[in-house]
């Protein structure tokens, strides 16, 4: 199979549903010519002109509001959201306006818009470039919000998010945008609220999202020389969350670590082992732990920014120590 | 009284009666509340029929309107039903939104209402991209997105102004100046000119009495025909008076606004009873038959919420349906 | 200059507070700021913090006692106190209680037989995590399992399983049921010992001995032993071969049932229990117990030491745990 970089895989996936639909359009800031600063869109303005893919003004109330708008009236619109970050600029028309509009209109109104954007530490972008902030809009009803952890999710998530007839946002690792994957030439969908098992072990869960999948990955590689045989699943999406396939690899393998690249403060971490503790209670041998971003705004330098995302090493270490049965907390 | 516009007897009658029916909708509602009837808060209208009548006259059913959390006439003048209106004020299964809404989101896309909102100015963006799904997808349909001047202070109107003007929208923004944003005068929150600032970005601007309700038709029909033609997007300031308080609940508001100056508005400056009069002085309706349709009027507002208190809550399976769309 | 440890005022309408659980003991070094021990207000479990450098001493009061605020229940004092100083300061508590009208031991206790701890004014609490006679600590999965197996986590732990348990820590494959153990002891030296010591207690001296052999066996700090009474009461022993007091969870049950014509009880329920009956002149022990608790090695040992210092209670009165 061919292997394509991740912004390819995004590109595809845009180009191929606005060729399949014509409602589909393209809006944000440079899109078209300029393609995205990290040349995602690149190409698809010559196919598909400046009506579809709009450049507009620096502006995101503005044009995530147009586009909440547009979807509302028969089009489906992917609004892209330069960095993660600026979605705190938008937040009253992608949570007020587009999560509740369906609900508050009893069902009548509509709104299919995706809403793309990155997320991902570790660029030296500084703390107003650099955060993962899904967990802040998967804490709203009515928003759909997935995380590829590949080029190959990367488009299958996209595609089928652009058919879903929900406000879905969808955070690429903007440091994978040159990684390379497998991707079918075919066209193909992943559906949303299925995790994926990466690759099955019998001693402990590590689960991880986007960013994070490769860490655990590596994480298990590491393990695995030690004589540990860990499983890992990157869940895809976190709203909606396919806590079926974690809450079974629990009771199988009795422990969980959690991995996600957002703050670890009411994150996405917490919520996931929550469900656990929940859900696999008298299945746990060990605290579920959490592993996200530290809870200080990303820092510059490398040598603290370094600090701030979990590594493969971390979690390696994390899953040693639960199962080898230490105390990882003060009791 | 200029005796310009729609010279159509029926057109005239169905204004009034319009108006009249938005007025006696907010007085039963005001009632409703008043009387610890209905749950909730809601934002009278009362006062400003003129705006909403004289320009939803002037759309067709699939024009587009956004509406506000002072919403009801708009509603109505875009063609919403009392009994669904109530029944989505009283939190009913049959309310336009399964009582969901509420009072500041009555959504009624059937008639082009894409729904009243509740965050100032939060609907400037949806109109906006209304207006561009409609060029997008090859219709004539126009927007207008209602507002109050005090969702001029919003930061997103402007944004979206920016792109409407450069994309050439046909979207109408219209303002609805009653001079008091929520309890603060609204000379004490905004500088300079409000059509001025339309102005800055190209965008044509209009100020007109929104106490008439023709002349207010009167300036709609003309710019929504060229909103339709490509020539948009417009700007309108409608110069009116809200008879009550921000809300129900803003009863004693005497350190924000004069009792003189609220009497002096409803005795002179009332769009129904003037439009009314200059019926009678025209010849085209009489005092008995304004009065007959007043009467219509209210025993229709009477039997819907009758109708609206007798119908069921929602299920409580309800609360749950319509987070997502369920995947066809 | 010995600070003294008072019953502090920790709510509003507070006058007396619950000792749940002490952290430290009679001698131990003591740091200011080291939790000394756990109290229930009306409000809530509130941890009582050293306010002095030194080593515990004249410790008066028990986990469960209810202490009047402001009193004093322990010192600080520079010196390491000798080894006895604890005890003393439990009975002395203990007196106390009795005259306050709360069931005291006066009526059981004999000068042959070890003084027991005050009885608890109200039902054991949960002991704080980590403390060695608290709560066990094991993870959800162990404690679902060990239910599951009838195994009893106590029993693990008394016989120096580390904490926490894990899954993997517990006995794999376990007997179902209980199994049992016998053995026929010489009776001559203990009943010549009940003849001339006037109100010597049989079955505290049972007590003693069996909590002896479990400490000998598993070397644990703390050993009590519940005695179940014929009248369908029962009572724990802290400690008994140690004079009493200190707090711990029973890891045994013991029935004497030398008064009766019975000759053995084997509870088919779980958990560890030895019952002694007459058997001509001498005694019948029997031991019965779940092998997920107990291993049979073990059993066999503890049942074995048991009849030992039956047989030569001297020995064991005179050593203690030797």
């Amino acid at each position: 199979m061919r292997s394509i970089s991740l912004s390819q895989a995004v590109n595809e996936a845009i180009a191929e549903e606005m060729r399949r639909d014509e409602s589909v359009f393209l809006i944000g800031e440079d899109v078209a010519e300029a393609g995205t600063p990290f040349k995602v869109t690149s190409g698809l303005v010559e196919e598909f002109g400046t009506d579809r893919v709009i450049d507009t003004p620096i502006a995101e109330p503005g044009f995530v509001g147009i586009a909440v708008g547009a979807a509302m009236t028969g089009t489906r619109p992917i609004v892209d959201i330069m960095f993660g970050d600026f979605l705190f600029l938008v937040m009253d028309q992608l949570c007020n306006q587009a999560a509740k509009t369906h609900y508050m209109s009893g069902g009548k109104l509509k709104v299919p818009l995706v809403l793309r954007t990155n997320l991902g530490a570790t660029r030296r972008a500084g703390a107003q470039h650099s955060q993962s902030l899904h967990a802040l809009v998967a804490h709203i009803p009515g928003l759909k919000v997935a995380l590829p952890s590949s080029a190959y999710e990367a488009k299958g998530l996209l595609k089928s998010a652009i058919r879903d007839d929900n406000p879905v946002v969808i955070f690429e690792d903007k440091l994978m945008y040159q990684d390379k994957a497998p991707v079918p030439e075919d066209e193909y969908l992943i559906p949303f609220g299925r995790s994926e098992v990466l690759r099955e072990g019998s001693d402990v869960t590590l689960v991880g999202t986007s960013s994070m999948r490769q860490v655990c990955e590596k994480a298990a590689d590491l393990l695995a020389g030690g004589g540990i045989d860990a499983e890992v699943i990157d869940p895809r999406t976190i709203a909606p969350l396919d806590e079926d396939t974690i809450l079974r690899s629990v009771r199988k393998t009795s422990r969980a670590i959690v991995v996600d690249e957002g703050h670890r403060n009411y994150g996405v971490t917490a919520e996931i082992a929550s469900r656990i503790g929940e859900k696999a209670f008298y299945h746990l041998d060990a605290p579920v732990i959490r592993l996200g971003a530290m809870d200080v705004p990303v820092p510059f330098s490398p040598a603290l920014e370094d600090l701030t995302v979990p590594t493969p090493e971390g979690v390696a270490e994390c899953a040693r120590r639960i199962v080898s049965g230490e105390h990882v907390h003060a009791p | 009284m200029p005796a310009t516009g729609k010279i159509n007897t029926e057109s005239y009658m169905r204004m009034y009666r319009q108006m009249v029916r938005i007025r006696e909708f907010e007085d039963t509602a005001n009632q409703l509340y008043l009387s610890a009837r209905m749950p909730g808060i809601t934002h009278m209208y009362s006062g400003q029929e003129a705006v909403a009548v004289g320009i939803c006259e002037a759309l067709r059913v699939t024009d587009r309107i956004t509406s506000t959390h002072r919403g009801h006439g708009h509603c109505i003048a875009k063609g919403g039903e009392f009994k669904a209106m109530f029944c989505e004020l009283l939190g009913k299964e049959e309310g336009y939104c399964r009582g969901k809404g509420g009072s500041m989101h009555i959504a009624d896309q059937l008639n082009g209402n894409l729904g009243a909102n509740a965050i100032v100015g939060g609907s400037t963006g949806i109109a906006t991209g209304s207006a561009l799904s409609a060029r997008m997808l090859g219709t004539d349909d126009i927007t207008v997105c209602f507002f109050g001047d005090g969702a001029t202070a919003q930061g997103i109107w402007y944004e979206v102004m920016n792109m409407a003007a450069l994309w050439k929208l046909p979207v109408i923004y219209a303002c609805e100046n009653n001079g008091y944003s929520e309890y603060t005068r609204t000379d004490e929150i905004a500088s300079g000119s409000i059509g001025a600032r339309a102005e800055a970005f190209g965008i044509e601007s209009h100020q007109v009495d929104g106490q008439d309700v023709l002349a207010v038709n009167d300036l709609a029909a003309r710019l929504v025909e060229r909103a339709r033609k490509g020539e948009g997007p417009f700007f309108v300031e409608l110069m009116t008076y809200r008879f009550h308080g921000h809300h129900v609940g803003d009863i004693n508001r005497d350190y924000y606004r004069a009792k003189s100056e609220e009497t002096a508005w409803m005795e002179q400056r009332d769009p129904i009873l003037n439009f009314g009069n200059w019926l009678s002085e025209q010849g085209i309706a009489s005092a008995e038959e304004l009065e007959s349709v007043n009467a219509e009027v209210r025993a229709d507002a009477e039997a819907a919420v009758e109708y609206a208190f007798s119908a069921r809550f929602p299920d409580a399976s309800e609360v749950g349906k319509h987070v997502y769309v369920e995947a066809s | 200059m010995p600070h003294e440890v008072k019953m502090p005022q920790l709510g509003m309408t507070q006058d007396s507070g619950v000792i749940v659980a002490w952290q430290k003991s009679s001698g131990d070094r003591v740091a200011k700021g080291d939790v000394l021990f756990e109290v229930e207000t009306d409000k809530a479990t509130m941890e009582v913090e050293a306010t002095a450098d030194g080593y515990l001493s004249d410790v008066r009061a028990d986990a469960g006692s209810d202490v009047p605020v402001g009193d004093v229940i322990a010192l600080i004092v520079d010196d390491e106190p000798g080894p006895d100083t604890g005890q003393e300061a439990a009975t002395a508590v203990a007196d106390r209680s009795a005259s306050q009208g709360q069931s005291g031991p006066g009526d059981e206790a004999s000068p042959a037989a070890p003084r027991p701890a005050a009885p608890q004014p109200r039902p054991p609490r949960p002991m704080p995590s980590g403390a060695a006679t608290g709560r066990i600590l094991a993870s959800p999965k162990a404690r679902r399992l060990a239910a599951e197996r009838g195994i009893d986590l106590a029993a693990l732990r008394a016989q120096g399983m580390p904490e926490p348990i894990h899954a993997g820590d517990l006995p794999s494959s376990v007997p179902a049921g209980q199994s049992v153990l016998m053995a026929r002891v010489d009776g001559g030296a203990l009943n010549a010992l009940l003849e001339r010591s006037e109100g010597a207690d049989r079955t505290r001296l049972f007590a003693a001995f069996a909590a002896g052999a479990w400490r000998k066996l598993f070397g644990v700090d703390d050993v009590a032993v519940e005695v179940r009474l014929l009248d369908g009461t029962s009572a724990v022993h802290a400690n008994p071969d140690r004079g009493g007091g200190g707090g711990a969870r029973a890891v045994l049950s013991l029935v004497d049932l030398c008064d009766t014509r019975v000759g053995a009880y084997a509870p088919a329920g779980g958990g560890v229990t030895v019952s002694a009956a007459r058997d001509g002149k001498g005694f019948a022990l029997t031991l019965s117990f779940g092998e997920g608790s107990l291993a049979i090695t073990h059993a066999i040992a503890l049942l074995d030491d048991i009849a030992a210092r039956i047989e030569d209670p001297i020995r064991q009165l005179l050593h203690g745990t030797s």
